[in-house]
C-alpha cells in the first residue's frame, strides 16, 4: 500500500517541473563538483607520490656528511587527500599538504590548496557534501512544499484525507517519496561514484567502504529529517504563503545563517590566540640558534648529565648540545603548539555542539568527521609528522654523541646510516578514532531527526480532512 | 474612467507596506545580520592588530637584546667568557647578517575594514624578513580554524551579497502575489489601474521602506563596528551606494519574475532558483571552467624544484662563489678565499644564484595568481553576487590585490635590507682573515647592530580604490536599469486566467 502511494507521490513530484529541474540541477552540481574535487585530488596525489619517492633517493643519496647536516637536510612530508575528500574535502583546502621535517623546528604545514585562491575560487568551491547541507533544505523544502501546501490549497489534500484510513499513511508517504528522491538523487549517485573512483585508484578498503556508507547515511539522515520537518510545516501552516515563508526562512536560518553564525561564536567564546604569537613562543622558549649565554647553561646541564667533570670528557660535546636543546624544544612544541592544536579542537567540538542549533551545523561537522578532512584527522597527520622528524632527529644525533669529535676532529656518516630511517608513510586513523570532537554532532543530528520524526507523526494524528 | 495617479497609488501602497509587521520583521533580520557581519570581522581584524602590535613588540626586543649583547661582546676574553661563535656574535657581520636581521612586513587594516573579511582571514598580514629567505619569505599564514575558513566568515558582505537579497526577494514575493494567491486578482484587474503601475507602486513602495532602511542599518552596523565613519567616508558611501544598486538589480530581477503575475510559490521558487544560480552555480561553474582552463602550477612541484636545485647549488657551490667573487672587481683579488667562506657569506651569494634558477617556477605562480585575479574581476562583471563581494573587499583593503602589493613591497624590502647588509658582509672577504686568538668575546667588525629601515606599506589611496570600483558601480546600475526595464516592459497586461 505505501509502497504505491510512494510511487504516486514520486509521480506527482516529477511532473511539478519546477521543484523536479531543481532537485535535478542540484544533484548535476554535486556530481560536478565532485569530479572538480576528486580529479585534483587524484592529480595532486600523483604529484605527492612523485615527490616523496624523491624526497627518499635524496635523503638516501645525501652523500657523506655530519649527520646533524643531514637532520637539517631531511625531508619533505606529504599529506595524501583523505580517500572521501571528494565528498567532503572539509579542512583540506584550508590546511597544509607539505611539512619540512628539519631540525630544530616543528614547521607550519605549507601550501595549502585555497591559499593564494581568487574570489571566484573561494565563492566557487562547493564541494558535494556543502552542497547537500547548504542547498539540500531548499529543495527539499520546495518538494515538500510541492507535495503538500499546494494540495491543500487546491483542496485535494482535504479529498485523499477523507478518503483514507489512516491518514498517517499519505502524511507518511509524502515524506519518503521527498527522502527517496533527494537521497536518491543527490546522495546515492555520488556516494556510489566515489566508491567506483576509490575502487579504480586501489584505495578501496573495508575502513572506505564503512566510512562511504557512514557518510551516504548522515546525509541521507540528515535528507530526512529536512522532509520530516519540510513536510510537517506545510501541514501546519495556515495556508500555503505561510508554509513558504516558513520553509523559507528555516533554510536561511538553518542552513545560510547559523553555521556562520556558530563559527562566529566558537570564535568568541573560545578565541584562538595568534599564530603569530604562537611561534614567537616557539622561538623564544626554544630557539633553534640560541644564545652564548645559552651555551654556558648547556654545558653545565651536559657535564651533570654525563656524570663528568670535564667538556672534553664528552665525546661529541656539539652533538651532545644539540641533542640536550632538541628534546628540550619537543617539550616545548608538545606545551605551546599541542597546547593550541588542543584549542583548535576545543572549537570544533563546541561547534558540533552547536549542532542542536542547527541540523545543517549537525550534518556538517558529522560529514566531514565521516569523510576523514576535519582537523583532527590533520592534526592527526601533523602528530605523525611530528614524531618521524623526531626520530629522525634523535637517531642523527645520536649517531654524533655515539662518534668522538673534539677540536679539528669531525664525525660523518653516509648512506648506511641514512636507510636506517625508514621510509615516512602514513596512513589514515581508522574510522571512529578521532571522531570524538564530533560525537555531539552526531549525537545533534540523531536528536533532530528523532524531533522531525515526532512532529511529522504528531501532525499526521491531528490531521482531520 | 481616469485611472489613479501612480503617485496615489505609491503613497497607498507605502503607508500599507509600513503597517506590515513582515517588512519589519525582514528588516530588523537584515540589520542584525549586518550589524553581526560587521562585529565579526571587525573582532578578526582587532585580534590581528594586536597579533601586529605584539610582533612590533617582540622584534623591538630581540633587537634591543642583539644590541645589549653587542655591548657586552666588547668584553675581553676570560677564563668565564671565551670567544663568541659567529652565528651568536651580533658584533661579527656576517653572523648578524644571517641570525640577527629578523624584521616585520606588517600590512595594518584599514578603517573601513569591517566591510569585508575578503583575504583577511586568509592571508598573512605579518611577512617575517630575513635577508637570505628566497624570494623575501616564507609561505607563512596566520592560522585560523580551517572548519571557519571552510565554512566562510559571516561578514558584512556575506550578509549585503547572500541575505540581503532573500530578504528583499521574500518581501517582493509575498506582498506582490498577495492578491493572486487570494483569488483577489480579478477584481484589482477589474480596476482603472494598469498592471505596471499596480506592481510598479507595490514594489517602489517596499523600496522606499528597505532602501533608506539598509543603508541606515549599514551605517549603524560599521558605527557599531568601531569604524570612524567620518575617516572612512568616502569608501563607506561608495559601499552604500553599491548596496542600493544591488537592491535595485534584484528589483529588476524581480520585476521581470513577477511580470507574470505568479503565485507565491511560483514567485519563490523562481527567486530561489535564480539566488542559488547567481550566488552558487555561477561561480561554482566558473570556477570549475577556470580550474580547467589554466590549472594551478603544482605547488608539490615545487617543493620539488627547490630541493633539486638546491642540491645543485650545493654540488656546485665553489664553482658558483668562484665565479662570484671573480666577477666582482673588489673582490677578484682574493678569489682564493671564495671557497673558504662562512656559512652566512656563503648564503648572500649563492641565495640570488637559487632564486635566479627558480624564477621561472615563481614566475609561473605569480603569473597563474595575476591571470586568476583577472579572470575574477571580470567574472564580477557577469555574476553581480561575485563583483560586489569583489567590490567590497578592495573598499575594505581585504582584497588580493592589496596584498600581493604588500607581498611584492615586503620582497622589495628584502631586496633594500640586502643592499645594506650584503656589501658589509662580502667586504670582509677583503679583509684580513680574523685571527683564532681573539682578545675580546666579539669578533666587533660590526661595532654595533645597524638601525635598518622598516617596512612600511605604501598603500593606495582611498580615492584611487574607489575609482577601482566605479566601473563596476556603473555596470551594475546598467544591469539594474535594464532588468527593470525588461520588467517593466514584461507587465503589460492583467493575467488573470490561469
Amino acid at each position: 500500500m505505501i509502497g504505491s502511494l510512494v510511487r504516486l507521490e514520486l509521480t506527482m513530484l516529477r511532473r511539478d517541473r519546477r521543484a523536479w529541474w531543481s532537485l535535478i540541477a542540484l544533484a548535476v552540481l554535486v556530481l560536478l563538483s565532485f569530479a572538480a574535487i576528486a580529479g585534483d585530488n587524484a592529480r595532486s596525489d600523483a604529484d605527492k607520490r612523485a615527490v616523496a619517492a624523491a624526497e627518499r633517493e635524496r635523503w638516501v643519496g645525501q652523500g657523506e656528511k655530519d649527520p646533524h647536516s643531514a637532520a637539517h637536510y631531511s625531508i619533505f612530508a606529504f599529506k595524501p587527500s583523505p580517500a572521501l575528500a571528494g565528498l567532503d574535502p572539509g579542512s583540506e583546502p584550508f590546511v597544509g599538504q607539505s611539512v619540512w621535517l628539519e631540525a630544530h623546528h616543528q614547521n607550519d604545514m605549507l601550501y595549502r590548496p585555497q591559499q593564494n585562491a581568487s574570489l571566484l575560487q573561494r565563492i566557487g568551491f562547493a564541494s558535494p557534501a556543502a552542497l547537500i547541507t547548504g542547498f539540500g533544505p531548499l529543495i527539499v523544502f520546495l518538494l515538500a512544499f510541492t507535495l503538500v501546501a499546494q494540495d491543500r490549497e487546491r483542496g485535494t489534500m482535504r479529498l485523499a484525507l477523507g478518503a483514507a484510513v489512516h491518514p498517517r499513511l499519505i502524511v507518511g508517504s509524502k515524506a519518503l517519496a521527498v527522502w527517496s528522491a533527494a537521497a536518491g538523487l543527490l546522495v546515492l549517485p555520488v556516494a556510489v561514484i566515489s566508491l567506483l573512483s576509490l575502487g579504480i585508484g586501489g584505495r578501496l578498503g573495508g575502513d572506505v567502504l564503512l566510512r562511504t556508507l557512514c557518510w551516504a547515511l548522515a546525509m541521507a539522515g540528515y535528507l530526512a529529517l529536512l522532509a520530516a520537518v519540510g513536510i510537517a510545516v506545510s501541514l501546519r501552516a495556515g495556508n500555503a504563503r505561510l508554509a513558504l515563508a516558513g520553509l523559507f526562512g528555516l533554510w536561511i536560518l538553518f542552513a545560510l545563517a547559523l553555521p556562520r553564525v556558530a563559527s562566529g561564536v566558537v570564535d568568541a567564546v573560545r578565541p584562538l590566540p595568534s599564530s603569530q604569537a604562537i611561534r614567537q613562543q616557539m622561538a623564544e622558549q626554544a630557539p633553534a640558534f640560541w644564545s652564548d649565554e645559552q651555551n654556558a647553561r648547556n654545558r653545565a646541564a651536559l657535564l651533570k648529565r654525563s656524570g663528568v667533570r670535564r667538556i672534553e670528557d664528552i665525546p661529541n660535546l656539539r652533538m651532545a648540545e644539540l641533542d640536550l636543546m632538541e628534546r628540550h624544544s619537543h617539550a616545548v612544541f608538545d606545551r605551546v603548539l599541542g597546547g593550541f592544536y588542543g584549542k583548535v579542537a576545543s572549537q570544533d567540538e563546541l561547534f558540533a555542539a552547536l549542532g542542536f542549533l542547527s541540523p545543517t551545523i549537525a550534518a556538517q561537522a558529522s560529514s566531514s568527521s565521516v569523510s576523514g578532512s576535519d582537523f583532527s584527522h590533520h592534526r592527526h597527520f601533523i602528530d605523525t609528522a611530528e614524531r618521524y622528524r623526531r626520530n629522525l632527529v634523535n637517531a642523527m644525533n645520536a649517531d654524533g654523541m655515539a662518534h668522538r669529535a673534539h677540536g679539528t676532529e669531525r664525525h660523518t656518516n653516509d648512506a648506511r646510516l641514512w636507510s636506517r630511517i625508514p621510509e615516512f608513510a602514513y596512513s589514515a586513523p581508522p574510522l571512529g578514532a578521532l571522531s570524538s570532537t564530533a560525537l555531539p554532532a552526531f549525537a545533534a543530528l540523531l536528536f533532530w531527526l528523532g524531533i522531525a520524526g515526532f512532529l511529522l507523526v504528531r501532525i499526521s494524528r491531528r490531521l482531520r480532512p | 474612467m481616469s485611472g489613479p495617479r501612480f503617485r496615489d497609488l505609491f503613497a497607498w501602497e507605502w503607508r500599507q507596506v509600513g503597517r506590515s509587521p513582515l517588512l519589519w520583521t525582514v528588516l530588523l533580520i537584515v540589520s542584525a545580520s549586518f550589524a553581526w557581519g560587521a562585529l565579526n570581522t571587525a573582532a578578526l581584524h582587532s585580534a590581528q592588530a594586536a597579533a601586529l602590535e605584539r610582533a612590533r613588540q617582540v622584534d623591538t626586543a630581540f633587537h634591543a637584546n642583539a644590541a645589549a649583547r653587542a655591548r657586552a661582546y666588547r668584553a675581553p676574553v676570560t677564563s668565564s667568557g671565551g670567544p663568541v661563535a659567529y652565528w651568536q656574535d651580533p658584533t661579527d657581520v656576517a653572523g648578524y647578517s644571517e641570525y640577527f636581521v629578523r624584521m616585520s612586513a606588517l600590512k595594518p587594516h584599514l578603517p573601513s575594514s569591517p566591510l569585508a573579511a575578503g583575504v583577511s582571514d586568509l592571508a598573512p598580514s605579518r611577512l617575517e624578513i630575513r635577508l637570505n629567505t628566497p624570494f623575501g619569505f616564507t609561505d607563512t599564514y596566520d592560522f585560523e580554524n580551517p572548519r571557519g575558513l571552510a565554512l566562510g566568515r559571516f561578514d558584512l558582505a556575506f550578509a549585503v551579497v547572500f541575505l540581503l537579497p532573500i530578504g528583499l526577494l521574500l518581501l517582493f514575493a509575498l506582498f506582490v502575489t498577495f492578491e493572486r494567491d487570494r483569488d483577489m486578482l480579478r477584481l484589482v484587474a477589474a480596476q482603472a489601474v494598469g498592471p505596471r503601475a499596480w506592481t510598479g507602486a507595490r514594489l517602489a513602495a517596499i523600496l522606499a521602506w528597505s532602501v533608506p532602511a539598509t543603508v541606515l542599518a549599514m551605517i549603524a552596523a560599521l558605527g557599531i563596528a568601531g569604524v570612524p565613519l567620518g575617516t572612512a567616508a568616502g569608501s563607506l558611501a561608495v559601499a552604500a551606494l553599491l548596496t542600493v544598486v544591488y537592491m535595485l538589480f534584484w528589483s529588476g530581477v524581480a520585476l521581470t519574475i513577477l511580470a507574470r503575475q505568479p503565485g507565491a510559490g511560483a514567485a519563490l521558487g523562481s527567486f530561489a532558483a535564480i539566488w542559488a544560480a547567481l550566488t552558487i552555480g555561477l561561480p561554482l561553474a566558473g570556477s570549475a571552467l577556470v580550474g580547467m582552463i589554466d590549472p594551478a602550477p603544482s605547488a608539490v612541484g615545487y617543493v620539488d624544484a627547490q630541493r633539486r636545485i638546491g642540491d645543485e647549488i650545493n654540488a656546485e657551490r665553489d664553482k658558483i662563489l668562484a665565479a662570484a667573487v671573480t666577477r666582482r672587481p673588489d673582490l677578484r683579488p682574493y678569489a682564493d678565499r671564495a671557497t673558504s667562506l662562512d656559512y652566512a657569506t656563503r648564503l648572500s651569494f649563492l641565495v640570488p644564484e637559487t632564486e635566479r634558477r627558480l624564477a621561472p617556477l615563481r614566475s609561473a605562480f605569480e603569473d597563474h595568481r595575476l591571470r586568476q585575479e583577472g579572470v575574477a574581476r571580470i567574472a564580477g562583471f557577469a555574476i553581480p553576487t561575485l563583483g560586489i563581494e569583489a567590490a567590497f573587499a578592495t573598499l575594505a583593503g581585504t582584497d588580493p590585490a592589496r596584498q600581493r602589493t604588500f607581498e611584492a613591497q615586503a620582497r622589495q624590502y628584502q631586496l633594500r635590507l640586502r643592499g645594506i647588509v650584503h656589501p658589509l658582509v662580502q667586504r670582509e672577504i677583503t679583509q684580513p682573515p680574523s685571527s683564532p686568538a681573539r682578545t675580546t668575546r666579539g669578533r666587533l667588525n660590526l661595532a654595533e647592530p645597524l638601525t635598518l629601515p622598516k617596512f612600511a606599506l605604501a598603500d593606495r589611496p582611498a580615492a584611487e580604490r574607489i575609482g577601482g570600483v566605479l566601473p563596476f558601480l556603473l555596470w551594475l546600475g546598467l544591469l539594474a536599469l535594464l532588468a527593470i526595464t525588461i520588467g517593466l516592459v514584461r507587465t503589460r497586461e492583467w493575467k488573470v486566467v490561469e
